[in-house]
């Protein structure tokens, strides 16, 4: 079977964690992660012409001043850049995440806009309009709570990584 | 000093001069003086003049500090080796805290796979772990292996992604991709963390340890090799690791630079991995609380078996011994005695006339063991055996008609030698000749019996022949014409014979005389007896002193021939041998000699006459009876049975 590597990135409790919990159930439990950085689960996405095994490498707490272990990136097929949209900062710092990513390696990104379930900061959509530009391959809305957009998600990966290569 | 001076210029110059005299140029000489204690003086007081000048204002950690912090930083340049060395102590507990709780967290999840591998048996070490508080996968590590390698991992750098893996247990379910991911995550984590300064040096985790458990890692260029190894291993799986590696990036070099996910290339690697599967089991596992009463029972069990072949390895040694140690025999040379799955080969020399080798080894006494006895003939050039060969030389002689070899053995330097013998076989010394043993070297005992021996027939019949004359022998057959009662006698005799010829033929040409009728016996008894009275009654007479015969008398002795004929017609008959004596007698006159002369011719001329008259001679006796008163001057006749007794006897026979 195939597998992809998939890289999932954000800054501190926009949900990553909990996309990802939600998607797959996984043994390791998240406080060991934190550690060391990164949480890997894994999950068979089941697309019409094969399966895909996602390696699902769950990024730990960036921001804008801690940055993040560049190597983790490498083999990726797929990054995931989370953001809040209750949190204008969010997306901010996704934005930087995106540009150190595209620096280190060529790779598409997808934008996932996260608590779709609370309302949105303000300014948010005219931000966002203006700031992600082609910078993105596809740009989703989630709700890790309500569990909305994130079979989707893991799906639209899922297509892209094998697209991508 | 300024105190008397004469004239302030003239004082002064004078003084300089004086000073400089003193002094020396710009006081030189007290520089001079002062310059050579300076060092020690400063040095004695350096310490605490700084520590009261940065007392006082603080300036000496101002001048000092970016003195110090250039000297610093040259130094970790030139040394930098000797700083990571000071400083590695240092950072390394941080990165341990870091680590140590991924490990918690792997051992973890390493748990949860080693439940699933285990049976009946894990229940029960589960129960024990839990009890003496080890965790149950260290237990069952501890209670199995020196060490195990449990799994093999065979991880693609770039992407952390798992190319093939090989488990132990096949039943167990694994998430050997996630581990992957994991390992890959914290090589990274961990390689960034100390070297993150120096990208171009790239470092690696070779080992990640517990008390029990250990992750060896072996990395290439494009893939590492993991193997989760439980207990102490040694380092030659270290090797093995690598050498599959090596493989595998020679082998899979395209692939390997290729990969998008799809592991399938690499399914054939599992042989490489595979190798990598070693383990080491503990010798025994017994717990002490119980008493393994199952592991004492085998280890009896054991050491009985081994016990007892010890035994057999002893029995068998000590009767090779035994053999070895045999009194030589003539004729066997023992060339090499030998345990040969538990039985005893024996490879020997033997002179055919030694006794036989089985027999020779039995005096070792080696009851019970099977023995293989390997065989080759020589010739012993052993004195005893010499003799012995005598008495073989005897025992092989060809067969003799009517010999009979009983017994030959050595007896004081001689052979001694029994024998049954036909009087008939040729002598014993004759057929010994064979033997070319001269006759003092041999002691004959000699029996005598009847030999059934075929080949002695002719003989026999020959002697047959000899004791019937009656018969002629031609051929092996008789012919003739036998009484009734001789005939009775030879077919006696040829039935002792032995029966290979054909009796029947031997005597078939024999003819018996016609048998008498016992009426007919006795009728020519009768008339036997009337001739012999009628004969015995008849007198020839003589002229006074002469023997010749008178006219009368030579007619008279016509009859007197047919009476003898008649005689010894019916005595032949009743198988009687009978003889005729022709008694003379004179008168008393004349002389005692010439009358004994004078009968005697009377009885001769008689006889002669008869004899004329075809009667045999043989069977007629002339006596001269010398003078009788009574019978004078005659010839009588008397018959006189020789074989009496016998013809009665014969007649008995006949009667029967
Ligand atoms: N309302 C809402 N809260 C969420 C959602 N996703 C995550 N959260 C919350 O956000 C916080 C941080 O989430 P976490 O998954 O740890 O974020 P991470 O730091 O990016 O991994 C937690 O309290 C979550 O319960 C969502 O979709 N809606
Ligand atoms: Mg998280």
């Amino acid at each position: 079977m195939i597998q992809k590597k998939v890289c999932i990135f954000g800054a501190s409790a926009v949900g990553k964690t909990s996309l990802v919990n939600r998607y797959v159930a996984g043994i390791f439990n998240d406080k060991y992660l934190t550690s060391i950085g990164v949480k890997i689960d894994k999950k068979i996405v089941k697309l019409n012409d094969n399966n895909v095994q996602l390696m699902l490498w769950d990024i730990e707490g960036i921001d804008r001043y801690s940055g993040f272990n560049r190597k983790f990136i490498r083999g990726a097929s797929v990054a995931i850049v989370v953001v809040d949209q209750s949190r204008i900062q969010s997306f901010q710092d996704g934005l930087e995440i995106t540009r150190m990513l595209k620096q280190e390696q060529e790779i598409p990104v997808i934008l996932v806009i996260n608590k779709s379930d609370l309302p949105p900061a303000d300014a948010w959509h005219s931000i966002l309009e203006n700031e992600s530009p082609s910078l993105f391959e596809a740009q989703l809305q989630t709700s890790a709570k309500q569990n909305t957009g994130v079979d989707n998600l893991f799906f639209d990966v899922a297509k892209i990584s094998l697209n991508h290569t | 000093m300024e105190s008397n001076n004469p004239s302030p210029l003239s004082e002064s110059q004078e003084l300089a001069d004086f000073r400089q005299i003193i002094l020396g140029k710009n006081n030189q000489r007290i520089r001079d003086v002062v310059e050579e204690d300076a060092r020690k003086i400063v040095s004695k007081v350096l310490t605490e003049a700084l520590h009261d000048r940065q007392n006082t204002d603080g300036t000496v950690s101002q001048v000092l500090a970016p003195l110090i912090e250039k000297a610093v930083e040259k130094s970790v340049l030139e040394k930098k080796d000797l700083f990571i060395g000071y400083l590695y102590p240092l950072v390394g507990g941080l990165i341990r805290k870091a680590v140590s709780a991924f490990i918690t967290g792997f051992m973890e999840q390493t748990n949860l796979l080693l439940e699933s591998s285990f049976t009946i048996k894990g229940l029960q070490w589960r129960f024990r772990a839990w009890r003496t508080g080890v965790p149950y996968a260290q237990y069952v590590i501890r209670q199995t292996f020196v060490f195990r390698v449990e799994q093999i991992l065979l991880i693609h750098n770039e992407t952390s992604m798992l190319l093939n893996t090989v488990v132990r247990d096949k039943t167990q379910a694994t998430d050997g991709d996630t581990v992957s991911a994991m390992l890959s995550a914290i090589n990274d984590f961990v390689s960034d963390s100390f070297y993150s300064a120096n990208k171009d040096n790239k470092q690696f985790l070779d080992e990640i340890k517990t008390d029990d458990f250990t992750l060896l890692i072996k990395q290439g260029p494009q893939a590492m090799l993991v193997a989760a190894i439980t207990g102490n291993y040694p380092a030659a799986i270290g090797e093995s690791l690598q050498l599959s590696l090596e493989t595998i990036h020679k082998i899979y070099g395209a692939e390997l630079d290729q990969f998008d996910g799809d592991a399938l290339p690499f399914v054939n690697t599992e042989q490489q991995l595979n190798d990598c599967l070693l383990a080491q089991q503990k010798e025994s596992i017994t717990l002490k609380k119980k008493k393994p009463w199952m592991a004492i029972a085998l280890f009896m069990a054991f050491f009985f078996v081994i016990g007892y072949f010890t035994l057999l390895q002893w029995q068998l040694n000590s009767k090779i011994q035994r053999i070895n140690s045999l009194v030589n025999t003539p004729g066997i040379v023992l060339l090499n005695v030998d345990a040969c799955n538990n039985k005893i080969c024996i490879e020997l020399l033997r002179d055919p006339l030694a006794q036989p080798a089985a027999k020779w080894i039995e005096h070792a006494k080696l009851a019970g063991t099977e023995i293989n006895i390997m065989e080759r003939p020589y010739r012993s050039l052993d004195p005893v055996l010499i003799k012995e060969s005598k008495v073989h030389k005897i025992k092989a002689l060809p067969a003799s008609p009517g010999i009979v070899l009983l017994d030959a053995e050595l007896c004081d330097d001689k052979v001694c030698i029994t024998i049954l013998r036909d009087p008939l076989a040729e002598p014993a010394l004759s057929w010994l000749k064979g033997t070319k043993l001269s006759a003092t070297e041999l002691v004959i005992n000699e029996r005598v019996y009847r030999s059934l021996d075929a080949q002695l027939t002719p003989l026999r019949l020959s002697l047959l022949a000899v004791q019937f004359p009656e018969l002629t022998y031609i051929n092996h057959v008789f012919s003739g014409q036998l009484s009734q009662e001789k005939f009775r006698q030879l077919k006696h005799l040829v039935a002792a014979l032995p029966d290979e010829i054909n009796l029947k033929s031997i005597i078939s040409k024999v003819k018996v005389f016609p048998t008498l009728l016992p009426s007919k016996v006795k009728i020519n008894r009768a008339l036997l007896t009337q001739s012999i009275n009628k004969l015995e009654n008849t007198a020839i007479i003589f002229n006074q002193n002469e023997s010749q015969l008178s006219g009368f008398s030579l007619n008279k002795l016509t009859l007197v021939s047919q009476n003898v004929f008649e005689i010894l017609n019916l005595s032949e008959q009743l198988n009687s041998n009978i003889k005729i004596l022709i008694l003379g007698a004179s008168s008393p006159k004349g002389s005692k000699v010439h009358n004994r002369q004078l009968s005697l011719a009377r009885a001769q001329s008689v006889k002669t006459n008869l004899i004329s008259n075809k009667v045999d001679a043989e069977v007629m006796e002339a006596l001269g009876l010398g003078s009788l008163d009574k019978k004078d001057r005659r010839v009588m006749f008397s018959v006189v049975n020789i074989s009496a007794a016998k013809t009665a006897l014969d007649l008995e026979h006949t009667n029967q």
